[in-house]
């Protein structure tokens, strides 16, 4: 039995790796939340099939590693055999892999076209915001409430700087709900990385770009936004949310924002979304004075 | 081999205890205290740890107008030990494990029950001398009841875990006459929650003391503020006027966009009012400090020392302190509550106001709200000419262009505060670092963008910057500010020339 110890004690990890693997979804060891947009249903379906692969993999290496190790503790005639230098079997694990890799990068396309070409964004995409990446923080700007862009070249005009009517807020993205909105990412120092793990949407902001974005959130809700692209010191100060509302409250909202910031000290900004009243000071109580 | 041993031992023990073994927060004084003679710094830094303290031990003199905030609440029943068990009203249930562990030790009053609504209005009528807070040694009988614990318990409604709505509060029944049903009064902790908040997310820039030069600020070209003056660039209050806490809370809550000093839009709201607190709180004693370099500085300066002995200066100023001290210390007392107390002053908050009737004869002096002007062309056109025009030159500094690039960047100009001219040409703040006038056409105003803000930044200038106050030196009146705003908005989306843009 002393000679099985470490045929044993080699198979016994990947077993309980594969166990801990099973048991994870049930734990709330796996993905933080379920996707809570369409494509992130897609993005995961993607995970899972690269999954499905490397566990095939994983089992079978191990079980034909674990078997070697067993025939081989009592094996005291038999010559090993050395396989390097098989010209055959070189061929074959490098086609193998070479075509599984070949099969995920032709299957992932569709979600690749879906995610990054604008071409194929849903077509009823609409542009919500320019958000702008800096150290450390995110700065957001929303069009004129109720603006119709027509033409591309109307966007054009409207990324190229500030436009009459814009409203201006900062770490804190709303969206509608059940809608498929479009941003346009940009960063105004570094590279930084704009991420919504609840939507499974992660896009680098590049200096000297504009990358539009689209994605839509399937429940109301508050999400985390991230910065992943180590960016400096103050990196992790960089958490902002992405806050999915309803259309009513999406436009009470903006009409809030809008408010907000057309105050001038006498008009009384209108009524107010709790979120927003949240970090408007008394202004508003002066009006006669 | 065996000085790799060595090495390797070496290594293992510093990975375990660090290089460092104090880390804890300390103010450091001014560079400023350095001008005054030993016996002078002394007393200055005393003085100033009397009334402030250190971060770990914070004192905080009865006199500031300092914001504790107050957790209320009615006694559940009297225990066996003498300590009293105190259930939590539901807008003062704490929400989280650490709060609790911040709020222990907190000092506890006791009312007896008001028939109707007492519970409320506890708060208000709570005697003057019981806001001093916990860890200040001010009463004594507020020392022996302090918060022993807080319980967190499960709320039988919903099954959701509440924490912290009941506090065990420790006591001798024989001191205090406590009965069921009293309504309790915990004296909050909102400088200690703040300087704790203020030591995770500030201190690295603005330093433990609020000067301004944490360990990252060496990093940026824009310099964070140095608390200690007292002052502030973007407030709402008038000209010399501290600025008020709505100021800060904002600050904090948008970020200065353009600078490094980012938003915390997301802290909670109790969070933000606590660092407003402490940042107040920090600046208080910056500016003690600098009273007290003022006081001493042209009686018992180090220059003194060049040529009279050491001992014979230090002797008078012993003397002159001696004598002298309490007037010193009531006329800091009441210049510091004056100051800030006046910050929140609601008269002292700009508005856009005009006369009621600027052509009447005899003019009628009564002054009105002056709402922003529509930005018609013509509003914009006069903005444009106010802007250019000899009186008002805002061209001067910000450009004809609007790109902040005016002559005044590029001349010697007289210094703020010694009204000397400055060596080196540019513009210079009472903090002494080089400022560029805002270049407007970006579209990024630090100050906040909504007409209000640019108005303020107008009528009474940026705080200890160049930017001057041009209320009641514009055109016509106050009213034509809303001219220049209406055009200064327009720059970054229409161009700084109006008349040729199209």
């Amino acid at each position: 039995m002393g000679n099985k110890f470490w045929p044993i004690f080699f198979m016994f990890w990947p077993v309980v790796g594969i166990i801990s693997c099973v048991i994870a979804p049930a734990n709330g060891w796996w993905f933080p939340t379920p996707p809570l947009s369409e494509l992130g249903v897609q993005i995961d379906n993607l995970f899972y099939l690269i999954l499905v692969i490397v566990t095939v993999t994983f089992v079978g290496t191990h079980i034909a590693l674990g078997y070697a190790l067993w025939r081989g503790v009592d094996n005291k005639e038999k010559k090993a055999w050395f396989s390097h230098g098989s010209h055959n079997l070189e061929v074959l694990w490098s086609i193998a892999p070479a075509g599984i890799l070949l099969f995920i990068s032709l299957y992932q396309l569709d979600v690749w076209r879906r995610f990054r070409v604008t071409s194929s964004f849903p077509p009823d995409t609409q542009l919500l915001a320019e958000v702008t990446a800096r150290q450390f923080e995110w700065r957001i700007r929303y069009p004129k409430p109720g603006r119709e862009f027509k033409s591309s070249m109307a966007v054009k005009q409207w990324l190229a700087g500030p436009q009459d009517g814009d409203l201006y807020t900062v770490n804190d993205l709303r969206i509608p709900v059940d809608k498929n909105v479009l941003i346009y990412l940009r960063s105004m120092d570094v590279q930084h990385s704009f991420f919504v793990p609840a939507f499974r949407i992660k896009q680098d902001a590049v200096p000297g770009t504009v990358i539009p974005i689209w994605f839509g959130a399937t429940q109301r809700g508050d999400f985390d936004l991230t910065c992943t692209e180590l960016c400096g010191w103050g990196h992790y100060k960089m958490r902002g949310r992405v806050f999915a509302q309803t259309e009513a409250e999406h436009e009470q909202y903006l009409k809030t924002l809008e408010a907000e910031q057309s105050f001038d000290g006498v008009t009384k900004p209108g009524t107010s979304g709790a979120l927003v009243a949240s970090w408007r000071v008394s202004d508003s109580e002066e009006d006669d004075d | 081999m065996k000085s790799q041993l060595w090495i390797l031992c070496l290594l293992s023990t510093v990975s375990l205890t660090g290089c460092q073994s104090d880390r804890a927060p300390s103010f450091v004084s001014s560079d400023e205290i350095e001008q005054l003679i030993p016996a002078a710094r002394e007393v200055a830094v005393a003085e100033v740890k009397a009334n402030f303290g250190t971060p770990s031990n914070l004192v905080v003199a009865s006199f500031l107008n300092v914001d504790f905030g107050t957790y209320s609440g009615t006694v559940e029943k009297v225990n066996l030990d003498g300590s009293y068990r105190v259930r939590l009203n539901a807008q003062s249930v704490l929400a989280s494990e650490e709060r609790m562990a911040e709020l222990k030790g907190a000092a506890v009053t006791f009312a007896p029950p008001k028939p109707e609504g007492g519970e409320e209005a506890a708060a208000d009528e709570l005697p003057k001398e019981a806001e001093a807070p916990s860890e200040s040694a001010s009463s004594e009988e507020l020392q022996s009841l302090q918060v022993v614990s807080f319980v967190p318990v499960k709320s039988q409604e919903d099954g959701e875990s509440v924490l912290g709505n009941l506090a065990i509060v420790s006591g001798d029944g024989a001191a205090v006459s406590v009965n069921e049903k009293d309504v309790v009064t915990i004296i909050g902790d909102t400088l200690q929650h703040g300087r704790n908040l203020y030591l995770r997310h500030c201190m690295h820039c603005h330093g433990v003391s609020g000067n301004g030069a944490g360990p990252t600020a060496e990093y940026f070209t824009i310099k964070p503020r140095d608390y200690r003056l007292g002052r502030f660039k973007f407030t709402s209050t008038k000209g010399g006027v501290r600025a008020s806490r709505d100021d800060l809370y904002r600050i904090i809550k948008l970020g200065i966009p353009g600078t490094y000093m980012p938003s915390f839009m997301l802290l909670p709201d109790s969070d933000s009012r606590a660092l407003t607190e402490y940042v107040r709180w920090l600046a208080m004693r910056g500016e003690m400090e600098g009273m007290y370099v003022t006081q001493f500085k042209t009686d018992f300066g180090v220059d003194r020392l060049e040529e009279e002995k050491p001992e014979a200066v230090e002797k008078e100023f012993n003397d002159e302190w001696a004598a002298n001290a309490a007037d010193i210390r009531e006329q800091m007392e009441t210049d510091l509550d004056l100051f800030w107390t006046e910050a929140e002053d609601k008269n002292n908050i700009v508005w856009p106001l005009k006369k009621k009737a600027p052509d009447a004869d005899p003019p009628d002096n009564e002054l009105i709200p002056s709402p922003r002007k529509k930005a018609t062309r013509e509003s914009i056109a006069n903005g444009r000419r106010l802007f250019m025009h000899k009186d008002v030159a805002c061209f001067s500094c910000h450009g004809e262009t609007a790109r902040g690039n005016g002559a005044s960047t590029e001349t010697r100009n007289k210094n703020l505060i010694t009204k000397e001219l400055n060596d080196k040409p540019g513009l210079y703040d009472d903090w002494g670092n080089l400022v560029k006038p805002r270049d407007l056409t970006s579209g990024i105003f630090r100050g906040g963008r909504r007409p209000i803000d640019i108005y303020r930044r107008i009528h009474t200038g940026i705080k200890g910057t160049p930017m001057q106050a041009f209320g009641g030196k514009v055109g016509k009146g106050d009213e034509e500010i809303w001219d220049i705003v209406n055009y200064v908005l327009s720059i970054p989306v229409h161009g700084a020339s109006p008349e040729t843009d199209n």
